[in-house]
């Protein structure tokens, strides 16, 4: 169970970071027509994400070498098992979140449809679909995460 | 076999009991048959069946016929 806690709460946060320095990008670009010219700015949330995908990184190359890991492997993250039972709960646990995702991307969908209609400003219609889709990823590992520890919890 | 048949039909196991005869613990058994001890935990609680393999494996272990430790509760 730890390997999954672990493995999940890395890939919020680097989620996370990743969808706040994308908004944050999108929020200070300018694109000028003519002459053509753009520029953007990496903010503060693109130095946390790669600072924590380093951090990360070196994580799971650690908890991946040591001993009494419950089976967890780099390569596998958080579809590691350690046998058959977990490996079961994996499966469980992955179809239950595809179900969820599909479902929750199907209502994003028609909310961006909606957005569209009203939202005039692009910036900001911009930024809420980078935070929607962002934000279902976030969902979907906390679905995992979640449904997972209920099925080894319940045996 | 129906799907209604295979969901009134349950695995009962005898591991607990005969591990205990082997004066053997649970986590040693997990250990040789390669799995976590939570899951020789739930075998014996009967929430989990295993694989055919893990249920040959346990049965080597414990030196006792497949059929004395996994069988078929049809009621």
């Amino acid at each position: 169970m730890k390997k999954i806690i672990f493995e999940q709460t890395g890939n919020i946060i680097m989620i996370l970071l990743l969808t706040l320095g994308m908004i944050q990008t999108v929020l200070t670009a300018t694109v000028n027509k003519g002459p053509f010219s753009f520029s953007f700015e990496f903010g503060i949330f693109w130095f946390l994400f790669l600072g924590w995908l380093i951090i990360f990184g070196i994580a799971r190359f650690w908890y991946g070498k040591k001993k009494n890991n419950e089976g967890y492997s780099t390569k596998k993250g958080e579809f590691s098992t350690e046998d058959e039972r977990e490996e079961l709960i994996s499966k469980k646990a992955s179809l239950i979140t595809f179900k969820m995702l599909i479902s929750l991307w199907i209502v994003l969908l028609f909310l961006c449809f909606g957005l569209g209609l009203f939202v005039t400003d692009t910036k900001t219609f911009q930024s809420m679909v980078i935070g929607m889709l962002g934000g279902s990823l976030i969902i979907g590992f906390l679905t995992y995460l979640i449904v997972w520890i209920t099925l080894d919890s319940k045996d | 076999m129906s799907e209604e048949k295979r969901d009134v039909m349950i695995v009962i196991n005898k591991v607990q009991s005969f591990r205990k005869k082997r004066k053997m613990t649970q986590e040693v058994l997990a250990n040789k048959v390669g799995v976590s001890r939570k899951t020789i935990v739930s075998l014996e609680k009967g929430n989990y069946t295993p694989s055919l393999l893990l249920a040959l494996q346990i049965a080597k272990v414990l030196e006792i016929d497949i059929n004395a430790i996994f069988y078929l509760d049809e009621e």
